[in-house]
């Protein structure tokens, strides 16, 4: 039990520190991270200032590792913000007037789960044609919005049949009033429970697709197109491919250990 | 000419009826008791008038008025007290906020003043004013319900409706919100719709009661004169189930029309 | 005078999980006579299911009668093997449970459970079982006894349930009857019936009605056994325990029933 306590908190501590490096980033490794140089190709870690080494193309692994954290935070805090915004706002409608638009919420959210949500933004940004931190962060949060709106209406429907907001109703309060003091306050712990384990899942997503080429422009440092890279030179030069494996672990793993300290402290 | 008056009104949820065609009328400062069992319309009828449900038919009218034509701000002249003591108070607010609340919504008045109604409404409950900065899980279940009174109260409403609103506390606190219901009508002359399947209370507290079965008002009158003599088969059984059952199963004709489970619709067939 | 259905005589029961046994049923001394109806009445925690549960062999396994005896139909308990008292159970000794939609099998029709019980029993053949039971929930006074036969638990109310209870506890013509708060979950006119039905179906056998509330067990009961804290502190005619009522227990229910 403690050993799992000290665990999540060193997870815990590990990504604070990780947003703490992307926010001070370019502070910290002066390189460009797209700067190539043939004669640094596939350089070992620690040789002529390069910490971690280079790939094979000479740039920079830190530094492109850095610009990738950077990247995949932006977007998994974008998507996650979207996602929220969007599904808690549909939920509430949802749960307030249950016939006709809550049926339709519940099979819009039994389609969305039957379907690879995955699948369905690769199509879409392929389709887009686009590439960008914009395309991405609006792609993966119009598809994922109904994660959130399915706990806010399951949640919300069941709160609006409280008595407390059923006398708060007829006091004829405002609805503004109504929701920040007893609907909202009530959905806080599950739903900050549930922003932190989708900002994880953005992060997988975000390298599941930077991994296929999707979305990124060409070129530039994401954790999934180092992976991808890496493959063919997984033997000769396996930091490659340790370094930004080893940080998605990291991240993810530190987010859902934040998760679940979250869940423990509400439940 | 009455406060309120419900004519004709009926509640339905999808195919079910649960309310046909109740009318009853409530005079300013009278205490009105709805009795039924579970699934009599009850509830329905005290959510239609509470504004919470939409009737399907009929109207509500206070002061002579159509409710449903009215602006919506002059529903709060009826506020309701709940059965659940559990659910009916945000758990996340203390008492001082749960009264405040409603008096910001009435714009009562600087803080001073709402401080001291407040207090006022704490007496009219009989509760210490130290128990203000409690939240509603630091409070025994009579306690509880107090406060959702005293919050109804706070609204300055002309009609409380109490929906089975002590059916979930012990026997002894039954017994002193009874008392504190009958005190707020003489204090505040308030009118109370008590809505109860319990007949002794109901005894003790209504002026005049009116019995729901099935959805339909089957028996309406004199609260002493409806429990004296009962006219429904259904009035019958429910006085002889609740004030005197070990009477009623010493008669060997009722024992056996009882026993054998004759149901209330084939003796009014009868 | 005949001898008694059931006799406990200083029935002790004791918790037996810890490493000290502790005694939570002190000394019960009750008798039930054919065509009697007893009251057991007290708060939750009182000992009155337990003695009840113990008469029918229902204990848990960390409960134990550690002393006194129970005489069913003459037999002493410590003589009765585990097999002979199940099949007592829903054969000389009916049991009558609270909930009725929790005790009954939900997946299985009223009638199957009926009859399966009457085939254990009684030793009938599937047709002949099957008659019996149909003609056990016309007793009840089932309306419409061939639909009830072939329904589940949750197609019923709750009054029709308790009278499938009652006819799946009588179908074995028991002895003894032993039921345990039968109308707490019911509506005042519902629970009014079932008390009817109960003291109809006295007749003939010996039975118990546990409750908390004196004002039900005074409408059916011959005899009231008022039980605190694990022992019974009084006992008596109805009428003597609801008119004359001579322990301050006893009298604190009373008030606490009559608070209109």
């Amino acid at each position: 039990m403690t050993a799992q306590r000290r665990l999540l908190r060193f997870a815990f501590i590990l990504l604070l520190v990780l947003v703490a490096v992307a926010l001070l980033g370019p502070f910290l490794v002066a390189r460009d991270p797209m700067r190539i140089d043939l004669a640094a190709r596939f350089l070992a870690p620690l040789q002529a200032g390069h910490l971690l080494g280079c790939d094979q193309l000479g740039r920079d692994v830190a530094a492109r590792l850095l610009a990738g954290l950077r990247w995949s935070l932006g977007i998994a805090a974008g998507a996650t913000l979207i996602a929220f915004l969007l599904g808690t706002a549909i939920g509430l409608l949802a749960a307030r007037s249950r016939a006709l638009f809550g049926t339709a919420l519940r099979q819009v959210t039994i389609f969305t789960q039957s379907f690879p949500v995955f699948v369905l933004a690769v199509s879409i940004v392929a389709v887009i044609g686009k590439s960008g931190f914009a395309t991405l962060v609006l792609t993966l949060g119009l598809v994922t919005w109904p994660v959130f709106a399915r706990v806010v209406q399951a949640e919300a429907s069941s709160l609006f049949t409280r008595e407390y907001v059923l006398a708060a109703e007829m006091m004829q309060m405002g609805g503004a009033r109504l929701l920040l003091r007893h609907v909202l306050p009530a959905l806080v712990p599950s739903l900050s429970v549930l922003l932190v384990f989708h900002f994880a899942d953005m992060i997988i997503a975000e390298s599941a697709l930077s991994f296929l080429g999707i979305g990124a422009p060409l070129g530039a440092a994401t954790w999934g197109g180092m992976l991808n890279e890496s493959r063919a030179h997984m033997l000769t030069a396996p930091w490659m491919l340790l370094a930004p494996a080893a940080c998605l672990v990291l991240l993810v793993v530190g987010a859902h250990a934040l998760g679940q300290r979250l869940r423990e402290a509400t439940a | 000419m009455s406060l309120l008056s419900v004519e004709q009104l009926s509640v339905a949820y999808g195919r079910t009826t649960a309310l046909r065609a109740a009318s009853l009328q409530l005079a300013a400062g009278e205490i009105l008791a709805v009795v039924g069992e579970s699934g009599s319309g009850k509830s329905s009828l005290a959510r239609a008038v509470a504004g919470l449900v939409k009737p399907h038919s009929g109207r509500i009218t206070l002061d002579g008025s159509d409710l449903a034509l009215r602006p919506r701000v002059e529903r709060r002249a009826i506020q309701m007290v709940f059965q659940d003591p559990d659910a009916s108070l945000n758990p996340r607010h203390t008492v001082r906020f749960i009264l405040d609340e409603p008096l910001q919504i009435l714009a009562y008045g600087p803080a001073a003043a709402r401080a001291e109604r407040i207090e006022t409404l704490l007496r009219l409950v009989q509760l210490e004013p130290a128990l203000l900065d409690r939240r509603p899980i630091a409070l025994s279940g009579g306690q509880k319900q107090r406060v959702a009174i005293a919050r109804a109260l706070a609204m300055q409403p002309r009609v409380l409706l109490a929906d089975e609103a002590l059916s979930a506390l012990d026997m002894s606190t039954q017994s002193t919100l009874l008392d504190l219901f009958a005190s707020l009508r003489r204090e505040t002359g308030i009118a109370i719709l008590f809505i109860s399947h319990d007949l002794a209370a109901v005894r003790r507290l209504a002026d005049r009661v009116c019995v729901l079965y099935r959805g339909r008002v089957v028996e309406q009158g004199d609260c002493a004169q409806v429990l004296a003599a009962p006219q429904h088969p259904y009035t019958k059984l429910l006085v002889a189930a609740t004030i005197d059952p070990a009477r009623a199963l010493q008669d060997p004709a009722f024992l056996a029309r009882l026993a054998d489970g004759v149901s209330v619709e084939e003796e009014t067939m009868q | 005078m005949t001898a008694p259905i059931l006799e406990l005589q200083s029935l002790c029961i004791d918790v037996v999980a810890g490493p000290t046994a502790q005694r939570i049923v002190h000394d019960v001394v009750l008798t039930v006579a054919r065509g009697e109806i007893l009251g057991l009445v007290g708060e939750s925690g009182s000992g009155k299911t337990l003695s009840a549960f113990a008469v029918a062999g229902l204990l848990s396994e960390r409960l134990a009668v550690s002393a006194g005896e129970i005489l069913f139909e003459g037999r002493a308990r410590s003589f009765v093997s585990e097999e002979e008292m199940r099949a007592l159970r829903g054969g000389r000794i009916g049991f009558v449970f609270q909930d009725p939609l929790s005790s009954f099998n939900p997946v299985r029709t009223i009638g199957s459970m009926l009859v399966e019980s009457v085939v254990r029993h009684q030793r009938l053949g599937k047709r002949a079982a099957r008659a019996v039971a149909i003609a056990g929930l016309a007793e009840m006074r089932l309306p419409g006894s061939d639909a009830c036969f072939g329904a589940y638990p949750h197609q019923l109310s709750g009054g029709q349930r308790q009278r499938a209870m009652l006819a799946l506890a009588l179908v074995n013509r028991p002895s003894l009857l032993i039921a345990d708060e039968p109308t707490t979950a019911l509506d005042p006119t519902i629970q009014l019936q079932i008390l009817a039905l109960l003291r109809r179906q006295s007749e003939g056998r010996g039975s118990i009605l546990i409750t908390h509330d004196l004002g039900v067990a005074g409408a059916v009961c011959d005899r009231i056994a008022v039980m605190q804290k694990g022992r019974v502190v009084e006992i008596g005619p109805c009428s003597a325990i609801l008119g004359d009522p001579q322990h301050a227990y006893t009298q604190r229910l009373l008030q606490a029933r009559s608070h209109a």
